[in-house]
């Protein structure tokens, strides 16, 4: 039997903790980890497995149930949806465009070379199927 | 010496041994309920308070033994009570003692947590085969009833060391049925802690002992269900005893059904120890200021209603969450209705 995926966060990072339950789960939704039809922990699982206030989880699956991700229907369990993938319009392009150019810049300040930088990106391009 | 005697001093020495090996069963993570490096116990500052705390143990104890053999020969009353009370208020004093001497070498409980994003349901090992220590209550209850009228009308509930009566019940309803019925409150308080520990504690919490608290679980499981299996089959025993005491005399049953109480616990309690003791135990990341006296979790900010002890094996409840001062007031009820009854 295959074992479930888990998901890690850190208390001592500077991310709100829902932010990064929100960040870990898109990850595993979009790598394809978790797919469609896949149940995840109910709320108040996750809450006490990870020892945050239930509203955390709460607000971490309204924010993926509203990106499509998940299917939150009040009294069934949460599931993964079949989502559609969006067409991303310009101002979608420029904001990322810009995030990414903030965060390269930041890894070349850390001494990261050009190179490195752009086999990642491609590694990392090419592992995620959505 | 009296057999009374000699049964306390067993139980004092048995109280000893355990007071003794209790700090070594806690996760490799923590010493004296305080978080530590996972091999700090083996260094000559983590050996330390081991060392005077095992030395109060025994000293307490060998004090507590001293006034059990005096009161067998001078026959204080009060002596064997006030024996068990020093012994305890020692060993509260020990393990304060030595978390005082630990403290400084405390580190920050692990930052990362991590979850299992598995839904499947858990249950109580065995499903439905846990309402059968019921049955067997009820199947006894059935059997008294059928046979009410071999039941004496007055018949002995205790006896003293020597096997001889010294309190009495009347074959009335809760009389003859009260066994019974404490036995199945003390089944449903079992499975009832057992639903508490699958949906109320952590499956997971800490990258570092996420297997050992998966195996930590189901051997807690184990032994509580042993338990409520057992305490069946010693209620409907005890319960059974008016058709048996034809003569008074404690009936070889109600010796041998303790004792086998034990024998079926024993294997699930080593399975237990020998999980507590294994290496990989890590942390329960729970932060140590949460830990009043280090025994008494208050956390209002932790969802969980069970969470592991710090000290000795099994779970604690989480006093700063609300649904454990209710679970507590329910006890205390159904306490206080078993007393007017």
């Amino acid at each position: 039997m295959q074992d479930a995926p888990e998901i890690v966060i850190d208390l001592n990072d500077s991310t709100p903790v829902n932010r990064q339950i929100v960040d870990y789960l898109r990850a595993l939704l979009v790598e394809g980890v978790l797919q469609p039809g896949a149940a995840l922990p109910s709320v108040r699982r996750l809450a006490i497995d990870l020892g945050v206030h239930f509203n955390t989880v709460a607000d971490a699956y309204h924010t993926l149930a509203d990106e499509g991700w998940l299917d939150i229907s009040h009294g069934r369990r949460i599931t993964v949806r079949k989502r559609r993938r969006p067409s991303a319009d310009d101002a979608t392009q420029n904001t990322f465009r810009q995030r990414l150019r903030q965060l390269i810049a930041e890894m070349r300040a850390a001494g990261l070379s050009e190179s490195w930088i752009s086999r990642e990106l491609t590694s990392i391009a090419k592992g995620i199927q959505s | 010496m009296r057999p009374s005697t000699l049964f306390l001093l067993c139980t004092l020495g048995a109280l000893t041994l355990l007071l003794h090996y209790l700090p070594l069963f806690s996760r490799r993570g923590l010493w004296f309920a305080i978080t530590v490096e996972p091999d700090f116990r083996d260094t000559p500052p983590g050996r330390r308070p081991l060392h005077y705390y095992r030395l109060m143990i025994w000293a307490a104890s060998l004090i507590a033994a001293m006034m059990l053999v005096a009161s067998d020969r001078f026959g204080a009353d009060a002596a064997p009570a006030l024996a068990f009370l020093l012994q305890t208020g020692c060993a509260i004093g020990a393990f304060a003692w030595a978390r005082r001497l630990v403290r400084p070498y405390a580190i920050a409980p692990p930052a990362k947590r991590m979850a299992s994003l598995s839904s499947s349901q858990e249950g109580l090992p065995g499903g439905f085969l846990n309402l059968l220590p019921v049955a067997v209550l009820v199947a006894a209850a059935l059997y008294l009833r059928a046979n009410w009228e071999r039941i004496p009308d007055r018949f002995p509930k205790h006896w003293n060391f020597d096997g001889v009566p010294d309190a009495w019940a009347e074959r009335t309803f809760w009389g003859v049925y009260g066994p019974l019925l404490t036995g199945v409150l003390l089944i449903v308080f079992i499975l009832t802690l057992g639903y508490g520990i699958i949906h109320g504690s952590p499956r997971t919490r800490t990258v570092d002992s996420a297997k050992w608290t998966g195996r930590f679980r189901r051997a807690s499981l184990r032994l509580l269900l042993a338990a409520a299996w057992s305490l069946s089959g010693l209620f409907a025993a005890i319960s059974l005893l008016p058709l048996m005491a034809a003569d008074s005399r404690l009936p070889n049953v109600a010796i041998l059904a303790p004792f086998a109480m034990l024998v079926i616990l024993a294997p699930f309690a080593y399975q237990l120890v020998r999980v507590g003791l294994e290496a990989g135990s890590g942390t329960d990341g729970t932060p140590d200021s949460a830990w009043k006296l280090g025994q008494i979790y208050f956390n209002p900010s932790d969802p969980a209603i069970l969470v592991t002890k710090r000290f000795g094996l099994g779970y604690t409840l989480n006093f700063g969450n609300r649904v454990s001062w209710f679970v507590i007031g329910l006890l205390l009820l159904a306490f206080a209705v078993a007393q007017i009854i």
